[in-house]
């Protein structure tokens, strides 16, 4: 078994994820096919091509950004029981027992 | 819109979902609401990525194994309003992410003609509930294939609308340039009927558009002009091509003019959507967590939450996605890889607009061959090759229709129709053309394996 690369250990921290060794290392085998197969994109000439990042707003004739009430902010606030000085009280995570950090702590 | 009727839709899933899991959850059937309107008495199933609100949003995800939706999607909404009751949701891949339904965390859904073979996905929860009668009509979503090809696993009709067509609110995002609600039916005259009701603007997302019309208009081929594929041609498998040749001679004889057109740029699409899907992927799925929606790992910072939350219920192929994606995007890489896939997705869109230049539709195989063994899944590469023939339609906004076209070896065999953007009505009138002409659900049916079906 190959130790992972300091490359995944740096995506996995830059995705927020975690996982184990085994993981890790099964990843970076994927990667490492999966970057050979992408080296085709540089078979299509593309100088002078714009991105298309969405589909070009003279194609189709896109709707007006008018939001209509959709009843979820009276919804997510139902699911608050408790209000202090004006703000909605998020319920922490407690109990957790053993060295862990205590209720309320943040970094 | 003829239905089966409540009785024998329950009948239905009693007697086969415990076999094909193909819903996750069901409404209980002394709660359902009958509805009136156009879609009186039409039962209808929901993937489980489309917000319906008081039922569960699983995404087929342990992260959302208890999240239940507060609101409900645009196109639910409408379809609701115009009659249709919402039978439950159903099973797909991880966050929308596969082809087969074997990567959602409630197990395999398995194909309704042989239940050792894959549905297709991730809408396989969809296609095997149509095709084993467990709903009248099902909405999936779409964003390299995954409607359309599951349709052609399961023998049933699988479209994706123009982009922006049906509203996106509600729907999961899982990559948004890409992504499209789709309809997957037994009869294409059914997705007339829901898409007359659900299409057009809606200002919970500003990306739809206006709808063009679903009225049925008289089709006639000999006044259209077909475009073949050379590229595909060559790559579709024995299982397909007798199918794919006796399409084409039915269009040939009934006067239709087949276009033969070059697509050099075929095998990248496979990349551009891998970069593309995966990057936007990576920063949609940045919601999950661990703080808002459901399940929270411990953590002493909320970085540390959050990436033990992601890291243990995210599964491994969601977690191949974000990686991926997250890759691309960094700064080292953004130029070479995702700049450059949206520079290629350019080309390719271009090439589909010349095409449209020359013909009124193109006609290619929908999958490569017929559905595979799910013991005998290929490898995640792979099964990444499996998009191959639908990912040009979410590529370029177009529209596209995966129709029932033949059997090979007792399973369906599916071909897709590929129409210029907006021109989804021609597509619908062409599939009903070929219903009656070539093959449609209820010729495939009697091959089926599922005897009580």
């Amino acid at each position: 078994m190959t130790k992972p690369s300091d490359d995944i250990r740096a995506v996995y921290e830059l995705a927020a994820l975690t996982g184990e060794k085994d993981e890790l290392t099964a990843m970076e085998g994927h990667f490492e096919r999966m970057f050979k197969h992408l080296a085709d994109l540089s078979r299509v000439p593309v100088e002078r091509v714009e991105p298309y990042f969405t589909l070009p707003l003279r194609e189709l004739p896109l709707a007006k950004d008018a939001p209509a009430p959709s009843g979820v902010e009276a919804a997510i606030r139902g699911t608050f029981t408790q209000e202090a000085e004006g703000f909605l009280v998020v319920q922490r995570v407690v109990n957790r027992g053993g060295d862990a950090c205590v209720e309320g702590e943040e970094e | 819109m003829e239905t089966l009727g409540v009785k024998d839709i329950y009948g239905n899933i009693a007697a086969h979902n415990g076999a094909l899991n193909a819903y996750l959850q069901v409404v209980p059937e002394e709660r359902l609401k009958p509805g009136a309107g156009p879609l009186s008495g039409v039962c209808l199933g929901v993937k489980d990525n489309i917000a319906v609100a008081g039922l569960q949003l699983t995404c087929g995800s342990k992260l959302l194994e208890t999240y239940v939706a507060p609101y409900t999607a645009t196109v639910v909404e409408r379809l609701v309003a115009a009659g249709a009751t919402v039978t439950g949701k159903l099973n797909l891949d991880e966050f929308a992410m596969g082809s087969a339904t074997t990567y959602s965390a409630y197990g395999d859904t398995k194909n309704p003609w042989d239940e050792e073979r894959t549905p297709g996905g991730s809408s396989g929860g969809s296609a095997a509930a149509v095709a084993a009668k467990m709903c009248d009509i099902a909405l999936g979503s779409d964003t390299g294939g995954s409607v359309r090809q599951p349709a052609s696993y399961c023998g049933i009709y699988g479209y994706k609308p123009t982009y922006g067509t049906l509203s996106r609110y509600g729907l999961t995002a899982f990559a948004s340039s890409l992504d499209q609600i789709g309809i997957l039916a037994r009869r294409p005259g059914h997705i007339r009927e829901l898409m007359q009701v659900a299409a057009g603007r809606d200002g919970r997302d500003a990306t739809s558009i206006e709808a063009p019309s679903f009225d049925a208009q008289a089709f006639d081929p000999a006044k259209m002009r077909i475009g073949v594929i050379a590229e595909y041609e060559k790559n579709m498998g024995p299982a397909v091509r007798p199918a794919y040749d006796r399409c084409i001679e039915t269009l040939k004889k009934a006067g239709a003019t087949i276009v033969p057109l070059s697509f050099p740029e075929y095998d990248t699409v496979i990349s551009v959507y891998q970069v593309i899907a995966t990057a936007e992927a990576s920063a949609n799925l940045a919601r999950f967590d661990g703080i808002r929606y459901t399940a929270r790992a411990e953590g002493c910072s909320f970085r540390e939450t959050t990436a033990a939350s992601r890291g243990r219920w995210f599964g491994a192929e969601v977690k191949r996605r974000i990686l991926l994606g997250t890759w691309v995007l960094s700064r080292a890489y953004y130029d070479s890889y995702y700049l450059r896939a949206a520079k290629v997705r350019t080309v390719i869109l271009n090439r589909w607009k010349e095409f449209f230049g020359k013909v009124d539709m193109v006609l290619t195989p929908a999958t490569a061959g017929t559905a595979f063994k799910r013991a005998e899944q290929p490898d995640t590469f792979a099964l990444y090759l499996e998009d191959l023939f639908t990912i040009p339609a979410n590529l370029t906004g177009m529209p596209a229709i995966a129709f029932p076209a033949g059997t090979h070896d007792r399973l369906p065999v599916g071909l897709q129709l590929t129409a210029d953007l907006s021109r989804d009505g021609l597509l619908l009138d062409a599939a009903a053309w070929l219903e009656k002409n070539v093959m449609g659900f209820a010729t495939i049916e009697r091959g089926c394996r599922h005897d009580a079906i």
